[in-house]
């Protein structure tokens, strides 16, 4: 589903934010990818999903070129930044359908899918407030709304359950469930270790703009634990 | 208290780090949008002390020069900072942070109002300096001692300015939370007290050609409620210290009160704006579809028709249109006259000149990319083209402007008598002008982003892509002005018409490939 390679990422300045990054997402898989502050983590997701322009390496997602395919890769793609800003401007409802018809979701669809999810969030009843009078809460589900409702191929979310209750969150990844299991891949950045050990089938760690390690989550930790793995290559653990 | 040099300096860079842009290397730093600012100012100045000096030195009343630059230093530095009281004071979003710290909210909320104090001193000063200089050039009396006493006065009647600014901004916030339709509320409120500038200015304009004969009359008015002027001048003037004395206190005075006020109750009036009440009870019925670009459009007139400050800063020239329409037509008469004994000088030119610099007020585009601010992923990870994203924000400038434009060609083509071909040319400089400034200013924006301001009033007033992508169109329009004025006899109306349609055509096809060319790369180079 995607499939990135030697990508590399140089920002103004010099600052060589990812250096050399080659991975796969199967399709229907949850990938997770770890990394402390500053690792490149964003950095990737950004450019994976074509809101951050790159020059070196290839980026394809379901077989379209994201730099010189970009709105067919954009059409099959979902992304949620760590902290989603929203038109505070707009009420729930008209986001959602300025978001149905930049995608081109039919009447009927997007009737269907805004009712299941802002139900399942319990969100319907403000849906004709302004985003503006939004908690955090509301705003983070409402932008997880918006990328569901478009049943995209490739799921990309930066820290999804930051500001998320914990009903909310176990709905996300029932959610997530749902996608995987009709053909879509999620591929997303967490610090919240137990999470990626639970739900994520394979999951990538990078430091300092390099991948360091990845493979099938069971695999990759063994007998231990993703928390003593990541620490044990951040060189974090001491005797 | 100790903390208050450090939060004063924290919210005066807050204030200057908005008009500046955070690329290196096509930095245009605070300290250029407030030599922006003053440069404005000194010209504002300038224009208005000369054409009124000369006749007031006819009548020997040139002490009325400082009185009225003095009120019209207070009127500029209202509306230059009349936003920023609403952003900065009232609605500043590091609000949750400061209240967090060991500061005390009196101390905070002096720190931010004399960030405005010192932000509105810069258009004080270079309006009262000018007119000091022009007032001594026409041996205004007082002597050497008018400028550092204009100087120091200038430190109290600041206060002015700022107080207003306090008080409306307070007024616009309170609105903005309190109402259903907020932002048509704080528009209304907004256009209302647009009306009254207005007004001022057309009173002031008015006056200017008969202001030696009608000096008595005005020194009347402001021996009332204006006597804080009288005050200034005649202790400016006069060398009379207990009036600048009285002037400094009746400035200061109620300026601590209001302050005071505010300071006192400043963590409650936050805490009361700035709480939001969501409805619960929405249904979800049947929903309209449309394409991207309506999609685009619709979002972009929402964003524009929400956001009080922004149809303030670029409507002003939309409503000056038809209103020099409907004047014209109310002096369709005087105009007929004055071209008879000007021996049937068009002023089609002109016309044109006075609808193009309305038009470069209306810079839509100049704010469209900022204010995307930190939603801009949305747009940047959705499957439209670039093109398109930038070709809907030009046309929603030009869709606004078309109705008021129009109006105001119909009306003052009608009014003017114009021949058929000069109906013609000028709907067709016009248009042309207005498919010139509206890619232009989204050009300047993508060169000069601002995506990182605390709220939306700081970009579209004091971003320098606002500032430049209204002033810079400007020059044209004095070039446009300094041709008719030397060069009608040699061109003609039709001539010069023409010549604006070749320059104007010229210039819109330049932004629009411009635009066509560098636009996608500047829009992706945003992420960097």
């Amino acid at each position: 589903m995607l499939k990135i390679e030697h990508f590399s990422k140089t920002y103004p300045g010099g600052n060589r934010a990812v250096d050399d990054l080659s991975l796969h997402v199967a399709p229907g898989e949850i990938f997770g990818f770890i990394g402390h502050n500053g690792a490149g983590k964003t950095t990737t997701l950004r450019a994976v999903s074509g809101v951050m322009d790159f020059t070196e390496g290839t980026i394809t997602i379901d077989g379209h070129n994201v730099r010189t395919d970009a709105l067919a890769a954009k059409k099959v793609t979902a992304f949620l930044p760590d902290n989603p800003d929203l038109y505070d401007f707009l009420t729930g409802i008209q986001f959602l359908n300025f978001i149905a018809d930049l995608y081109e979701i039919s009447g009927d669809a997007r009737h269907t899918l805004i009712g299941k999810y802002a139900d399942a969030f319990q969100l319907t009843g403000s849906l004709g407030s302004p985003i503006g009078s939004y908690s955090h809460g509301m705003k983070q589900k409402l932008a997880l709304i918006s990328a569901l409702i478009r049943q995209p191929k490739l799921l990309i979310l930066d820290e999804p359950f930051v500001g998320l209750d914990p009903s909310a969150a176990h709905l996300l990844k029932q959610f997530w469930a749902e996608l995987c299991a009709a053909g879509s891949s999620v591929f997303f950045s967490t610090h919240v270790l137990e999470v990626a050990e639970k739900l994520c089938h394979r999951v990538a760690i990078i430091k300092g703009g390099k991948l360091i390690r990845m493979g099938v989550t069971s695999e990759l930790v063994g007998d231990s634990t993703l928390e003593d793995v990541f620490l044990e290559l951040e060189g974090d653990v001491h005797g | 208290m100790a903390n208050f040099p450090a939060l004063l300096w924290l919210n005066f860079r807050a204030l200057l780090s908005t008009m500046r842009v955070g690329r290196k290397k096509r930095s245009f730093s605070g300290i250029g949008a407030l030599a922006l600012l003053a440069g404005l100012s000194v010209y504002i100045s300038g224009v208005y002390s000369s054409m009124l000096a000369g006749q007031l030195a006819a009548v020997g009343a040139l002490p009325l020069l400082l009185i009225l630059m003095s009120l019209v230093a207070v009127i500029l530095g209202f509306f230059f900072s009349l936003f920023a009281a609403q952003g900065v004071v009232f609605g500043a979003k590091d609000n949750d942070l400061m209240l967090s710290l060991p500061i005390s909210p009196f101390v905070l909320m002096l720190s931010r109002t004399l960030a405005l104090y010192l932000e509105n001193l810069v258009s004080t000063v270079f309006v009262l300096l000018p007119a000091g200089v022009i007032y001594l050039w026409h041996g205004g009396p007082g002597g050497w001692t008018v400028l550092p006493l204009l100087l120091v006065s200038a430190l109290f009647l600041n206060l002015l300015p700022t107080l207003l600014t306090l008080i409306v901004g307070f007024v616009l916030a309170w609105l903005s939370g309190r109402f259903p339709r907020k932002a048509l509320a704080s528009t209304l409120f907004q256009l209302l007290l647009l009306g009254l500038l207005l007004a001022g200015s057309f009173w002031l304009s008015s006056s200017m050609g008969n202001v030696g004969t009608a000096a008595p009359a005005i020194l009347t008015f402001f021996q009332g409620w204006g006597r804080p002027f009288l005050m200034l001048a005649n202790g400016v003037s006069g060398g009379d210290l207990l009036q600048l004395l009285a002037l400094w206190a009746l400035c200061l005075i109620p300026f601590l009160a209001v302050v005071w006020l505010f300071a006192w109750q400043y963590k409650s009036i936050i805490t009361r704006l700035s709480t939001h009440r969501t409805r619960s009870d929405y249904k979800l019925g049947r929903l309209s579809t449309g394409s991207q670009r309506g999609a685009l459009l619709r979002k972009e007139a929402r964003r524009w028709f929400g956001t009080p400050s922004y149809v303030f800063n670029t409507g002003i020239g939309l409503l000056l249109l038809p209103g020099a329409g409907v004047a014209a037509l109310i002096y369709r008469d005087s105009i007929a006259q004055f071209q008879m004994l000007t021996g049937g000088m068009s002023l089609a030119p002109l016309v044109l000149v006075g609808i193009a610099f309305c038009l470069s007020t209306v810079a839509i585009t100049g704010s469209s990319i900022s204010l995307e601010g930190k939603q801009l992923w949305l747009l940047q990870c959705a499957p439209v083209p670039v093109t398109t994203i930038l070709r809907i924000k030009v046309v929603f400038q030009l869709l606004v402007i078309l109705p008021f434009l129009v109006a105001s060609w119909f009306m003052l083509s009608l009014a003017f008598a114009f021949s058929p071909l000069e109906w013609v040319l000028l709907l067709a400089d016009s248009l042309l002008f207005a498919l010139t400034c509206a890619p232009f200013g989204l050009w300047i924006n993508l060169h000069f982003p601002k995506l990182d301001a605390v709220n939306d009033v700081i970009v579209v007033k004091q971003s320098a892509a606002a500032m430049l992508s209204t002033f810079l169109p400007m020059v044209l329009v004095l070039i446009f002005f300094l041709l008719w004025v030397f060069a009608q006899d040699l061109l003609g109306s039709l001539g010069l018409l023409l010549i604006y349609t070749i320059v104007l055509a010229a210039f819109a096809l330049l932004f629009h490939l411009l635009l066509l060319r560098q636009g996608e790369r500047l829009f992706h180079q945003l992420s960097d």
